[in-house]
């Protein structure tokens, strides 16, 4: 199952519907609480993560320095590797600071696409070759 | 050392002021100066030498930290400048260049200053050698020794630069109280001055300071009838500050106008012992009516530190003046005009001090103030009226380098008349890579006070603007401290004759805050930027998705699915129009010219962006059933009115009702409803949202504003929505009101019922 969080549901619609008929189990959340909470509980059934990094940062991750927002993501990965090092995860976002995939680029188990560059039959390549 | 200890170093600076009253001897004076110098800076030893360039000779005055025999031998003892001994060669360049000077190792390389075995006999080892200047006038060196490899830090230099001006303030005053001994003032009137002086220190306002200072100045010299005065920069005038013995009211003084004036411009004390005399015929200014002897004493900086060029340098600040008059001939003696120039003199260091304390405290203020605005006019005109009223320039200008980065034009300028501000503007435009100031001051990087004369100014700007009356000021570049890029220039300055310089502390005041105000202009339009490039982004993603799933997979979609991605194209296409609009305010563009025409408000705009809002309001999972309105109201308002501007303001409130819905499709309505009163038509939209907080009521309409509540429910969103829909609303003659904050939450928009008039029919009938 790929769970696939992005507060931008609209835009993904596209991507989760390729997703879907090229054979993939998608479970999109575009609340970070709601889909941290499902994370925890599906760890077992999940095999990608795909995560934006602007989002409301909820309740979940107040706590955590998001950026008011601008950096959700950043957050929602660190609380993944708590719980799964090695669950492959799958950055898809529009954030254009260089800063920010730097921080990716030295993960393992991790992939950085930006939005603009990746139709969505591209994106079911890229899991393709993830997920084998 | 990490920081300045201020209250140790008080006690220090006052010890010091005592040093004139305590020592008749100058050789003990100085070497007192010495000790206290070695305490303030917590040195292994410390020197004092004079030096006199004129005989080309430097004399060892005192030391602190050395055994007897160095001091017995060092004590007077006078060097040669060229000359050489004992492997030192006293460089006179170095000397006549008055910097400050380091050595790192005296023991291995006195570098031809100091001499290595001595170095090594008394474990010396790094020093600094402080410029001790009285009138711009290099007079000596403070050396401070440690005992080894010792790297001088901006504190520690500040320190020194603080001890060393002390210093010299205290070297003059004892040179005067000698002089005042010798015209005959009594120990007690020096013993009176210096109370007064301690008392002055204790001032925390320059009013209650200057008020102090006539109250104690008149006491000390036994006269009850004076005045003191303040050169205005701006208009050349003396303003009485403060008076004693009700003074009849005149217009101010201009500088250099009666013996007030003449003091202040001639930059000495003058004493009129019968102003009626012929002497000071055409020269006297009557205050009182029966005044017969006047005393003028100009209260002055005579070392403040100017810049020339790129340099810096010495000069002389006028700050006002103290004037007492009496009703006698002959009033006044040469030792009240020694005592009151000496008084006068630690009053303009303390005033420039207070003041200059005074400037940071407002300038701090203006910059919490910029905080809070986001438009970029706002904040400049807030920096320009911060830099005139509060630093005293009375000509500013800020030019900006283009995007292209090939040219630099004058924006904003203060100081000329009205009617001369576009063509100024107009004609200071000029390439980078002309040879023009501001190009210059863009390619160097450097704070520069050019010379009047520089062939660097625009001849056809300075004839037309008469500049040689000015100044010409100060031009600073305003660098992004990131990227170390210069966005524009900064030019202030006063008129040229009613100062003679550019003082270095109003230079650091000012760059200190061109430097923070750089950075929040760049830190805001960054910001704003990257919102609206990420909803670019955004809505530029969802059109090529979609398109590309219907490319390839249209034959396997149901007619439905296929019409839902049309309509999120479509929906896609609206926010990026919307976007360009936002983006357009941002960069200051001018809006398209406007099409006025006959609009069913309702049913052409209303209904419409309902309609186009469809995939917005399914993404919540709410029903467009929700989105409540009066089929009865469809025909209520037809006016003329700019259709694409009006439709932006009812997409920002319907889209913003959308995004700050409560979650829950059973929570979420809009009801719109039309009203209208004698003049008005009044368009009511109400939802059921999140709500805005009272306290938000009027911040949600400035620019860049967003609540804490939206910003936690939506994290994109620029904030310029409701400020460019309030703005579109004025522009026709209505307005856009938050009538209530929560449950509902509902603005107005006011449309003036005048619309109703067809311009183009009006315009035929005129």
């Amino acid at each position: 199952m790929i769970l696939f969080v992005d507060d931008e549901k609209r835009e993904m619609d596209s991507y989760v519907q390729e997703l879907e008929l090229s054979g993939y189990k998608v479970v999109f959340k575009k609340d970070a609480d709601v889909a941290l909470e499902f994370f925890e509980k599906s760890l077992n059934e999940i095999d990608l993560v795909i995560l934006d990094i602007m989002m409301s940062p909820g309740s979940s991750f107040k706590q955590m320095d998001t950026q008011m927002g601008l950096r959700t993501g950043i957050a929602f990965y660190k609380k993944i590797r708590e719980k799964a090092s090695e669950l492959p995860v799958l950055i898809f976002t529009n954030v254009s600071d260089e800063k920010v995939s730097e921080t990716f680029l030295k993960e393992t188990k991790c992939q950085f696409l930006r939005k603009e560059n990746y139709l969505p039959f591209e994106v079911v390549d890229e899991v393709k070759k993830i997920l084998g | 050392m990490s920081k300045i200890e201020i209250d140790p170093l008080i006690d220090i600076l006052n010890a010091l002021s005592e040093v004139p009253l305590q020592y008749i001897d100058k050789r003990q004076a100085l070497k007192r100066i010495t000790e206290l110098g070695r305490k303030a800076l917590n040195s292994h030893a410390c020197t004092l030498i004079f030096v006199d360039l004129e005989n080309r000779c430097i004399t060892h005055e005192a030391c602190a930290g050395f055994d007897e025999e160095y001091e017995k031998h060092m004590a007077g003892r006078q060097i040669k400048l060229g000359s050489s001994k004992d492997g030192v060669h006293l460089d006179f360049d170095l000397f006549a260049k008055g910097e400050e000077v380091t050595i790192d190792n005296l023991q291995e390389n006195g570098q031809g200053v100091a001499n290595p075995d001595i170095a090594r006999k008394y474990n010396l080892y790094s020093v600094m050698g402080y410029p001790l200047n009285s009138d711009g006038r290099l007079i000596g060196y403070f050396n401070h020794f440690s005992s080894e490899y010792h790297h001088f830090y901006k504190n520690e230099r500040e320190l020194i630069k603080i001890f060393a001006r002390q210093a010299v303030l205290t070297i003059e005053r004892f040179e005067h109280y000698r002089m005042l001994e010798r015209s005959s003032i009594s120990l007690k009137r020096l013993e009176r001055l210096n109370e007064i002086m301690q008392e002055m220190t204790k001032a925390r306002d320059v009013d209650k300071l200057l008020e102090l200072i006539l109250d104690r100045g008149l006491e000390l010299i036994g006269f009850r009838r004076g005045w003191i005065s303040r050169l205005n920069f701006k208009t050349g005038e003396l303003d009485v500050v403060a008076d004693h013995d009700n003074p009849p009211k005149r217009p101010p003084l201009k500088l250099g106008q009666g013996i007030t004036g003449k003091a202040l411009q001639e930059e000495r004390p003058i004493r009129a012992d019968n102003v009626y005399s012929p002497e000071w015929n055409g020269i006297y200014v009557e205050i009182w009516p029966d005044t017969h002897s006047e005393l003028a004493v100009p209260i002055l900086i005579n070392n403040a530190e100017i810049r020339k060029g790129r340099k810096i340098n010495f000069g002389s600040k006028p700050i006002g003046v103290f004037n007492v008059e009496s009703p006698d001939p002959c009033a006044f003696f040469q030792a009240d005009e020694d005592i009151l120039w000496s008084l006068a003199r630690h009053a303009a260091i303390m005033i420039e001090r207070l003041e200059f304390d005074q400037k940071l405290a407002k300038l701090a203020k203006i910059e919490k103030e910029i905080l809070g605005r986001k438009n970029w006019d706002e904040i400049i005109n807030i920096v320009m009226q911060g830099i005139t009223e509060t630093l005293g320039f009375a000509y500013v200008n800020v030019s900006l380098v283009n995007p292209e980065h090939t040219r630099i034009k004058t924006e904003y300028v203060i100081g000329y008349p009205d009617n001369e501000v576009e063509e100024f503007k107009r004609m200071a435009d000029h390439s980078l890579d002309s040879n023009d100031i501001q190009a210059d001051i863009v390619r160097s990087k450097q704070i520069e006070v050019p010379d009047i004369e520089d062939k660097r100014f625009d001849p056809g700007i300075r004839k037309r603007f008469r500049h040689d009356r000015l100044i010409r000021g100060v031009y600073m570049p305003m660098i992004v401290p990131s990227d170390d890029r210069v966005i524009g220039t900064i030019e202030a300055g006063y008129e040229i004759s009613h100062r003679n310089y550019i003082y270095e502390r109003d230079i650091q005041i000012l760059k200190g805050f061109v430097d923070y105000v750089t950075l929040a202009l760049e830190q805001r339009k960054k910001w704003l930027l990257e919102q609206i490039g990420h909803e670019f982004r955004s809505a530029i993603v969802g059109i090529k998705s979609n398109a590309s799933f219907l490319q390839r997979r249209v034959e396997e979609l149901t007619q439905d699915l296929i019409q839902r991605k049309f309509d999120d194209i479509l929906t896609d296409c609206e926010i990026l129009l919307f976007q360009v609009k936002e983006l357009e305010h941002i960069l200051g563009l001018p809006a398209p010219i406007s099409k006025i025409e006959k609009t069913v408000v309702v049913r052409d705009i209303i209904i419409k962006t309902i309609k186009q809002l469809k995939p917005l309001i399914a993404e919540q999972g709410f029903h467009l059933s929700k989105i409540e309105y009066n089929p009865a109201d469809i025909p209520k308002i037809i006016i003329y009115v700019d259709k694409a501007k009006l439709n932006q303001v009812v997409y920002n409130l319907l889209t913003n009702s959308i995004k700050y819905a409560e979650d829950g499709p059973d929570l979420f309505t809009i009801r719109i409803l039309v009203n209208e009163t004698k003049d008005n038509f009044i368009i009511k939209f109400k939802d059921w949202g999140i709500g805005i907080g009272k306290e938000f009521s009027e911040k949600i309409f400035e620019e860049g504003f967003r609540t804490p509540e939206a910003v936690s429910k939506n994290v994109t969103g620029s904030g310029l929505g409701l400020t460019i829909s309030r703005k579109i609303m004025r522009e026709f003659g209505g307005d856009l009101v938050l009538a209530n904050n929560d449950k509902p939450t509902e603005f107005h928009m006011i449309l003036p019922k005048r619309l109703k008039e067809d311009p183009n029919d009006s315009f035929r009938r005129r």
